[in-house]
């Protein structure tokens, strides 16, 4: 994977700290919000979990490191593209070449990625899975999020009111964030069937 | 491919954004939790990610109950540990309602507001801006035209609300016109995220991206968006300096220019003279100027019409 990481261009610190939050912006709207159609659809090549959540991975790092970030806006059709050629590497390499799996691979470069009305609609879904989600935390680590997320209290004044430091308060902190990415990243099942 | 860190790498980066969101850290902390992302794409990726699940759970402060009944609400919600939570939080109610503040330029001023974070407002003609600042920067713009200069904070996003539009930066500046219906967006640094915003689904509403030197227009839902040569951006921006720009636009359309900055408006009074195309830069208070120029070079003259405003017609 060394040479994915021609995204840090330049030894400028400030301007690499530029680069980085400029592109991470990028990431999350145009990327990220396609995350679950990635994920949908690489199933269908890939059945085993595990297998499944590498690939995504590596999908989403390589869109984070291409050069050409900015002059792309179509998030879906740019990843389906890196999953197939990641697949089609991969066959390549095990010698295992799946007919299927090549087929399927083909059919990942079709979809052309424009924003489907079904994803409007299931935006508006989106409220109702965030409070299932964060419903399901444990209490403590529910309880922090919730006190700086909606109420908007710092971290000290949580720390207090729970009568916790604030290290872990922090603690609790991520870990309700690291529940509510992974549950946002599963719940691409029903994401535009439902 | 296969990589068995990946829950190892997001739990870090879990832990790096909550740090972030202790506002007593030192630079150096912050420094740190910068150069974890940088140090490998893996982890600038995973903190998008909990950057992105952070930003998205922005929607639950929407849920918010009204004053009176928050206690109860959040209890149903969220069961009663949160329960507990929110009767401590009682007594911090003002915390809840950001403050909005509201600024207004007449027909013809222009103003400069330096906002709370170090972001600036240059606030065009006939503007109304409010200002309200939470856990996300948001400004809306109610009428007129406005240039933001954003300050770079990445925990708290500059979003800004124009009719059905919605644009997000980072670290950036670009500018916001409301023209009827329409909403132009002009981008003059960095990069933004625009998005229409519909009732009830402003949560992962789909977005486009727009960079320096790119323009979009949002009308009736859609987002339509054309390059921009540099010509009409320096158009587009001439009102800082107090300016029109004419780049051939025909009478009509510069007649409407200039009516936005004065109350004194010029009525094109034929359709022969509202087709002539005119180029050149004038001052916007001055619309006499403008007519003066306009008697020397065209076919063009004057006549006074009701309340001072000005007739323009065909010589004959």
């Amino acid at each position: 994977m060394g040479d994915l990481y021609e995204w840090r261009m330049t030894s400028d610190p400030s301007a690499q700290t530029i680069d980085l939050e400029a592109r991470t912006a990028w990431f999350k709207t145009v990327i990220l919000t396609e995350e679950p159609a990635l994920r949908r659809r690489c199933r269908r090549s890939v059945r085993n979990a595990a297998d499944l959540d590498d690939l995504v991975a590596e999908t989403l790092t390589r869109a984070f490191s291409t050069p050409h970030w900015a002059r792309i806006d179509r998030g879906r059709a740019f990843l389906f593209t890196i999953a197939r050629n990641i697949l089609i590497d991969s066959a390549r390499r095990t010698r295992v070449v799946a007919i299927d799996l090549l087929a399927n691979a083909d059919d990942l470069a079709e979809e052309d990625g424009a924003p489907s009305p079904e994803r409007i609609v299931a935006a508006r879904d989106e409220l109702r899975r965030l409070q299932v989600a964060v419903d399901s935390l444990p209490p403590q680590p529910r309880t922090a999020f919730l006190l700086r997320r909606v109420e908007d209290l710092s971290l000290q004044e949580i720390a207090a009111r729970m009568g916790l430091s604030v290290s872990t308060v922090e603690k609790h902190l991520a870990k309700a964030l690291r529940r509510l990415v992974r549950a946002q990243a599963e719940h691409e099942d029903g994401y535009e069937q439902s | 491919m296969s990589d068995q860190n990946l829950d190892a790498i997001l739990e870090e980066a879990s832990l790096h954004f909550a740090r972030g969101q202790n506002a007593e850290i030192s630079g150096e902390d912050r420094a740190r939790i910068t150069a974890w992302r940088l140090a490998d794409p893996r982890h600038a990726v995973a903190y998008a990610q909990v950057e992105h699940a952070w930003e998205r759970a922005e929607a639950l402060r929407g849920q918010r109950a009204p004053r009176g009944a928050r206690g109860r609400t959040l209890a149903r919600r969220w069961g009663a540990a949160a329960a507990v939570a929110a009767a401590m939080a009682a007594g911090l109610v003002f915390w809840l309602v950001p403050t909005t503040q509201t600024y207004r330029t007449e027909v013809g001023e222009r103003r400069i507001v330096a906002l709370p974070d170090g972001s600036r407002a240059d606030m065009n003609t006939g503007t109304v801006l409010r200002v309200a600042y939470g856990n996300v920067r948001r400004v809306t713009l109610d009428r007129g035209e406005a240039h933001f200069h954003v300050a770079k904070d990445a925990q708290r996003p500059f979003i800004v609300a124009a009719g059905d539009a919605s644009v997000r930066a980072v670290g950036t500046a670009f500018l916001v016109r409301r023209d009827g219906a329409a909403v132009l967006i002009t981008v003059t640094e960095g990069i933004v995220a625009l998005a229409v915003a519909e009732q009830g689904a402003k949560v992962n509403a789909p977005t486009q991206m727009l960079s320096a030197g790119a323009a979009a227009k949002i009308a009736n839902g859609a987002i339509s968006r054309a390059p921009l040569p540099a010509a009409a951006l320096r158009q587009r921006l001439a009102w800082r300096d107090g300016a029109i720009e004419l780049q051939g636009e025909t009478l009509g359309e510069a007649a409407g220019e200039f009516n936005r900055y004065n109350e004194r408006k010029l009525i094109v009074a034929d359709a022969k003279v509202a087709s002539l195309r005119v180029g050149g830069r004038f001052l916007a208070n001055e619309p006499d100027k403008f007519v003066r120029a306009l008697e020397a070079g065209f076919p063009v003259r004057s006549a006074p019409a009701p309340k001072g405003d000005i007739y323009l017609l065909s010589v004959r």
